[in-house]
């Protein structure tokens, strides 16, 4: 089990990056902006909040600069409206990817019902111990097979999609880029992950704009190597928690789980055993107060943040 | 939680009206202790009776006079996580008032007035279906529709659900009875709730009202083509919704559910989600039925669906108190919709056949119809 996997910042990602909880009810960006040392405009991304994007007042009021919205969500919808073809193409890979995703989430609830009855014999049986790390390890090939699986159907629509020589998405990618002329930062918000990683990957944003950047909960799980997603409380919802896909990866190392408190059971030891052995990287929790930072030299500092243990334990982390 | 015992109640009464009175003030009325309820009625009467509608235990029960006063009072076993509702009927001079409790300011309204409700230990009130002025709402559209099928104007009430937009798929929702769900089930808080948590995705609502609801929801094959034939091509003309069976569910309650599970009978692979609350499911293995002849038309169908279950719909919702009489046509069906390989959810509820029962079921309902799209959302 890769119970201490290296943390870092991507090597070529060389500026400071801030990765925190849950914003909204009591932000600290603009804390955050002065130890990045951030005196000008800043660029906003709320393309996770889809329609919703353009509904960043609190942003605005929680910052001392001025905020410029990417609006990289509606642009985007205009390039549909512009050039159908990119809309039903990436519609039939979703289609695809609900198709790899249904019998995905059939193998992993075979597998966590089997990891589940064999954590309940774990400490009274010690012939349980081996088929326990067996079942977990089958799990992680699942999820290994699964994301190659959906990384070839994204590869194969990039090649069907072609955006570099598609004059609309060349022409997105320029109006956003546009919109961010000056920016002394990037914050990017949350909402749905899924979104947010396809409109970030559709105008290649991170690849053009390397800023100071500071993201919280969806935006600071799309910014990581895979994206995982969890609740343990939506009622019907799988109880396994899903391998969605791969993620930007500025850091690596880390599986951030934000608003943890209020969508895991912290008290399951069993289900967050599961988690964190299932997992390549450490399972941080973030709630509101929490911070995980790299300076601009990669110094790593963290506040208020919690991991999980092999055993499901919560423990404060220091890393 | 309950303070007094009958006993306390008695002994309080012999120390006089005032001093019962005293130690009843600032109480919840019916008094409520873990499985028990004490009901308490004061005023003048030849006799006074708890009229409920629990299937399983005799519909009406006498409170019983405390000595020569004008209290009355029952204590009645409920199981915990109960919810009860009731009148009290009041026999004086040889006539008979049915009243709410005057002591329970409970009430439930439904489209015969209202009934006292009891709430037994454990049962609550969702706090997911109270009205929130603070979150975004839905807006209701209405428009009228010609129907050959029925014969006449029908009105059709739209919920527009918040984060509503013209250029995205809807799911869509079509449910019977539609304004008594948005009336006695708190419909439109419960979905603003729901849409706005991210925990159901945001739905266009359809709301279809009958005129005579026992023939048109009676698996009447008119209403079937009203809302297959009429009904959806006019919303898919006018709104974004998903134009294909899986971004459709039909739904209701009691005879709406029947007029659901019919329609979709007779018009396979148009919904792929049903949701059926407290259907009128009667049906006989051999033999005739003994629920009236408003159910003739039902128990046909009941049993030719029974026979040749078809491809309705793929996955179901299915509800029911347990309190019903209808719980057993209910669990009876659940075997059925399994065997022929679709997804069911069943839920049994410790209640009647009402509409706060069919409130109350709505999260669980409307999650397991139309996958979470919270999973998806981290603020």
């Amino acid at each position: 089990m890769p119970t201490s996997p290296s943390v870092e910042r991507h090597p070529k990602f060389q500026h400071p990056l801030v990765l925190l909880g849950q914003q909204r009810e009591s932000p600290r960006l603009q804390k955050c902006l002065e130890h990045c040392g951030v005196t000008g405009p800043v660029a906003l991304i709320s393309a996770g909040w889809e329609e919703d994007e353009e509904d960043d007042q609190w942003v605005r009021d929680a910052v001392d600069v001025p905020v410029v919205n990417s609006r990289l969500y509606t642009l985007a919808d205009e390039l549909f409206r512009q050039d159908p073809e990119v809309l039903t193409l990436l519609r039939e890979r979703q289609d695809r990817l609900r198709a790899l995703r249904e019998v995905n989430e059939l193998q992993l609830e075979h597998l966590g019902a089997v990891a589940r009855e064999l954590w309940q014999r774990l400490e009274r049986n010690a012939a349980a111990v081996a088929p326990w790390h067996q079942t977990l390890g089958q799990i992680q090939d699942v999820d290994s097979r699964y994301l190659k699986s959906v990384s070839a159907v994204i590869k194969e629509y990039d090649r069907r999609i072609a955006p570099q020589q598609r004059r609309s998405v060349l022409e997105y990618r320029r109006a956003v880029l546009d919109r961010l002329r000056g920016c002394q930062a990037l914050l990017l918000a949350g909402g749905h992950v899924g979104v947010l990683l396809n409109r970030l990957n559709l105008c290649r944003l991170l690849k053009h704009v390397q800023l100071p950047t500071i993201a919280w909960a969806g935006g600071a799980m799309a910014l990581g190597e895979r994206i995982y997603f969890y609740d343990h409380f939506i009622p019907h919802a799988q109880r396994e928690v899903e391998l969605s896909r791969q993620g930007m990866a500025l850091y690596r190392g880390l599986q951030l789980f934000p608003r943890a408190a209020e969508r895991l059971n912290l008290e399951d030891h069993c289900e967050l055993a599961i988690l964190a052995q299932r997992l390549p990287s450490r399972c941080l929790l973030l709630d509101q107060h929490s911070e995980v930072a790299w300076s601009a030299t990669g110094e790593l500092s963290v506040a208020h943040v919690r991991v999980v243990d092999d055993q499901g334990e919560v423990q404060e982390w220091t890393p | 939680m309950i303070t007094l015992s009958p006993e306390d109640i008695q002994a309080a009464l012999v120390a006089g009206d005032d001093v019962l009175k005293k130690r009843l003030a600032g109480q919840r009325f019916p008094l409520v202790s873990d499985s028990r309820a004490i009901f308490l009625y004061h005023g003048v009467a030849d006799a006074v009776a708890l009229q409920h509608w629990v299937y399983g235990l005799p519909s009406r029960i006498d409170l019983q006079r405390l000595g020569q006063t004008h209290w009355w009072m029952l204590t009645l076993d409920l199981p915990r996580r109960s919810r009860i509702e009731y009148k009290l009927v009041v026999r004086r001079d040889g006539h008979e008032h049915w009243l709410l409790d005057p002591l329970n300011d409970r009430i439930a309204h439904d489209p015969f007035g209202g009934n006292s409700v009891v709430h037994m230990t454990g049962y609550e009130e969702p706090e997911w279906s109270q009205p929130q002025t603070a979150s975004p709402q839905g807006t209701f559209e209405t428009w009228s529709l010609n129907s050959r099928a029925l014969g006449g104007d029908r009105e059709i009430r739209m919920y527009l659900p918040p984060r509503y937009r013209p250029n995205r798929r809807h799911r869509l929702l079509l449910l019977h009875d539609g304004d008594d769900y948005l009336r006695y089930s708190r419909l439109a808080a419960v979905l603003d709730n729901l849409i706005t948590r991210w925990e159901v995705p945001p739905l266009v609502v359809g709301l279809l009202n009958p005129q005579d609801r026992l023939a048109e929801y009676a698996a009447s094959r008119a209403h079937a083509a009203f809302v297959v034939e009429e009904v959806l091509p006019e919303i898919e003309a006018r709104y974004p919704v998903i134009r294909e069976a899986s971004g459709r569910c039909l739904g209701g309650a009691s005879f709406g559910g029947v007029a659901s599970l019919a329609t979709a009978w007779y018009y396979p692979n148009t919904f792929d989600m049903l949701l059926l609350q407290s259907g009128s499911f009667a049906f006989t293995d051999i033999g005739t039925h003994h629920r009236g002849p408003v159910f003739d038309p039902v128990v046909k169908f009941m049993n030719r669906f029974r026979d040749a279950i078809g491809q309705p719909a793929k996955r179901f919702y299915v509800s029911c108190g347990v309190y019903e009489s209808l719980i057993y046509e209910n669990r009876s069906l659940i075997p059925l919709l399994q065997t022929a390989g679709f997804q069911v959810k069943f839920e049994e509820a410790r209640d009647g056949h009402n509409w706060e029962n069919w409130r109350d079921r709505l999260r669980h309902a409307l999650t397991w119809l139309f996958p979470v799209p919270a999973w998806f959302y981290y603020e």
